[in-house]
């Protein structure tokens, strides 16, 4: 009798622990997914801040650029670019043919041409002399420096061509590739070109979508609280607002996009 | 014109409060009695001064465009233009008194630019006259009130009152405000689609039904059998159930850990950190689920010989389930933290374990309260957008395999309301009568919910 006693005890004991485990376990997993989560965003996102710049010597050719003797800054403004962009970069490979010359341009981002530009406007006296000008690598080059990118898939499956590859070892081995801080990211708009993206315009959205929401759910909400703690009669109708207030924050938000839709 | 008008209204509303404030200390020193503290004189004319200037704003704002419209379009009646054209006609010369026009300017049109710019320069400057002199009077008439000493603060007070009330209502008129958008074109799409077909039927293709030109006469053969949304509502449901299997369970457990076992500092941790898993956004939850564990799914599945699909149920719901998991636990902790301390005493008292106490006791206690939690997550469940759209797939799938891809109604909704779309075509009204359909079925949930919290609240209180 008395051995049946301990051993219901000792259930109840084992049980006792085990329920205990479960709780454990569950903040445990709770804690665990948060720690991938945030792990995994972390990880993938972080090389994202850095950005891959290819130093590339840019001669300021002014017969190339249209300028006249002693340009003004107008002028500087106004002047082609485009050429000794292209020329830069055609540079870097001597015996480069045409279609090589293309592949070349395609190493870095279509914003060469104002990166140059920027270069000249802030030295003008730079006119007729050679400068080594950090350029945007292309977004694939990119991913190519940070060691994401599949180098060994056969060329025709990639968008990088083996020409392009090799050009860039070169330079990497130069010492003319560079990773900085990827400042761009924060002072650029949206764009299609996943080099010069950056969240500036986005952000402004954000923050001006909170600007409204606020304006109009800090008073109204404010108001309405101090009306229905304070002052408002308990009876059918004050029931009736709190119940819709709860509802209206269990509301998928989708169903709100409707009426936007309308107006 | 406007904004000017709105400070000078603004500076007068101050003024008349330092107004009413210093005709207050005039009555005091001639040793009358005052009705109230002197700011509520201030208070008092202020409101007179915005009341009036209020209301005939919003007057304004309602009629002076349709007055406007009228004028100018009754020089185009009689001849035997449609409804539209006249919109179009009336459109075309706002824009062309903007300055924005960029179609061909025919004499027409420019005269009447030139009419609609002369109409709105009168109805800005009798706007400003009317709401001045108005405003004048009210507050030549509330300045007498304050000089025969009469109440003051009643009256002000009424007021506050009033636009609290109006603050609270601004709920109500919300709801309203979403049942009215949705409902006429939920009712046009029941009129060709049938209440039945759409209940019962197995087939959803929206696609199938777009017009690309809304003159055209509506086929009915076309969209019989393309809007069965049991195929959604079947998905809906059972991503939903899959972030229940994830999302009760842990969040249950973890709640009941934290209100019963957890020291101090445990909690103290424990629950800010579960709770940031609720204040993520949850497009990154999205991305989390397309992104990772979609493909970490279809690799398991795939070394298992399973045939899983990238963007699979599981992907979706399990991670909705996670995003889910503060929801019970914070609430069922805080109903379970609200359980008498005496019930526990009872219980320990019997002898009963920690455990025993929990389940046998605690658990019933306050099991109507983890019901509206576990409701509450089913509703936000069902609302979720974001997961669903990046990880589960938009093609309507009607299955019952959690590794398949299927699709919800928020999904639907998103699919149809962000492709080409034209008013009066079922397809996009199949938008609304889903959002309807959400809205109903995510208000009965909340309602019960919500009464059954409630309920338990008071029952310890």
């Amino acid at each position: 009798m008395n051995k049946d006693k301990e051993q219901l005890l000792n259930k109840r004991y084992k049980a006792e622990k085990r329920f205990r485990l479960y709780g454990q376990s569950a903040i445990f997993m709770a804690l665990l997914f948060l720690t991938i989560f945030i792990f995994k965003i972390f990880s993938t996102g972080y090389s994202a801040f850095q950005k891959t710049w290819l130093i590339v010597p840019v001669t300021f050719d002014a017969e190339l650029m249209m300028l006249e003797q002693n340009p003004s800054k107008e002028d500087l403004k106004d002047a082609d670019y485009y050429d000794i962009a292209l020329k830069s970069m055609a540079d870097l490979d001597p015996n480069a043919n045409e279609d090589q010359e293309n592949e070349l341009k395609r190493m870095v981002s279509y914003f060469f041409e104002r990166e140059i530009k920027r270069e000249l406007l802030n030295d003008p006296t730079l006119i007729g002399k050679t400068k080594d000008v950090y350029l945007t690598a292309s977004d694939d080059l990119d991913q190519v420096f940070k060691g994401n990118y599949p180098r060994d898939l056969p060329e025709d499956q990639r968008r990088v061509t083996d020409y392009q590859l090799k050009i860039f070892d070169q330079l990497v081995e130069l010492g003319k590739v560079e990773s900085k801080f990827n400042l761009s990211f924060f002072t650029y708009p949206d764009s299609r070109e996943a080099e010069l993206a950056g969240i500036a315009s986005s952000f402004m959205g954000s923050i001006f979508s909170i600007l409204v929401c606020l304006m109009i759910a800090f008073p109204v909400a404010v108001l309405a609280a101090i009306y229905l703690e304070e002052f408002a009669p308990k009876n059918r109708f004050t029931d009736f607002i709190e119940v819709n207030i709860n509802n209206l924050a269990a509301v998928p938000s989708i169903v709100f996009e409707h009426p936007k839709i309308l107006l | 014109m406007n904004l000017i008008l709105f400070t000078f209204i603004v500076l007068l509303g101050f003024t008349s409060y330092y107004f009413g404030r210093r005709k207050a200390y005039t009555i005091q020193s001639t040793n009358k009695r005052l009705t109230a503290l002197p700011q509520f004189y201030g208070y008092y004319l202020a409101i007179w001064c915005a009341i009036p200037a209020f209301i005939i704003f919003s007057l304004w704002a309602i009629f002076e465009p349709t007055i406007v419209k009228l004028l100018i379009l009754s020089d185009y009646s009689n001849q035997g233009y449609l409804d539209d054209e006249l919109n179009l006609i009336y459109e075309k010369t706002k824009a062309l008194s903007r300055g924005q026009f960029t179609g061909e300017i025919t004499p027409f049109i420019e005269a009447s630019a030139e009419k609609y710019l002369s109409l709105r320069s009168i109805a800005q400057s009798s706007k400003a006259v009317i709401v001045l002199s108005i405003i004048i009077a009210s507050v030549a008439y509330a300045y007498k009130k304050i000089s025969s000493n009469s109440r003051t603060r009643e009256p002000v007070e009424k007021f506050l009152k009033a636009v609290l009330f109006t603050a609270s209502l601004a709920a109500i008129l919300t709801t309203v405000g979403i049942v009215f958008s949705l409902i006429f074109q939920t009712i046009d799409f029941f009129k060709v689609i049938p209440l039945f077909d759409f209940v019962f039927g197995t087939h959803w293709y929206p696609a199938k039904a777009f017009v690309r030109d809304s003159s055209e006469a509506l086929d009915p053969t076309m969209y019989s059998d393309t809007f069965g949304a049991v195929p959604i509502f079947a998905g809906t449901f059972f991503i939903a159930f899959i972030a229940m299997c994830v999302a009760i369970p842990i969040g249950l457990m973890s709640g009941i850990y934290l209100a019963e076992y957890a020291s101090v500092k445990v909690r103290q941790y424990a629950k800010p950190l579960i709770e940031i898993l609720a204040g993520i956004p949850t497009v990154v939850y999205g991305f989390f689920a397309a992104l990772t564990v979609g493909p970490f799914l279809k690799e398991i599945g795939n070394s298992m010989g399973l045939d899983v699909s990238a963007e699979s149920a599981l992907a979706a719901g399990g991670v909705m389930g996670i995003m889910i998991i503060p929801f019970i636990s914070s609430l069922s902790d805080d109903v379970i933290t609200s359980v008498p301390q005496s019930l526990r005493d009872g219980s320990y008292a019997m002898g009963a374990t920690k455990s025993e106490t929990i389940k046998k006791v605690i658990f019933p206690a306050a099991l109507p309260g983890i019901v509206g939690s576990i409701l509450l997550g089913v509703s936000r469940a069902i609302g979720e957008t974001m997961i669903v759209v990046m990880a589960s797939g938009l093609a309507a799938n009607l299955t019952l395999n959690p590794l398949e891809s299927t699709s919800t109604i928020t999904a639907q909704i998103v699919v149809i309301l962000i492709g080409d779309q034209a008013f009066g075509d079922p397809k996009t009204q199949a938008a609304f009568a889903l959002g309807m359909s959400l809205f109903l079925v995510t208000l009965c949930l909340n309602i019960v919910a919500l009464r059954v919290v409630k309920k338990y609240r008071e029952k310890y209180e």
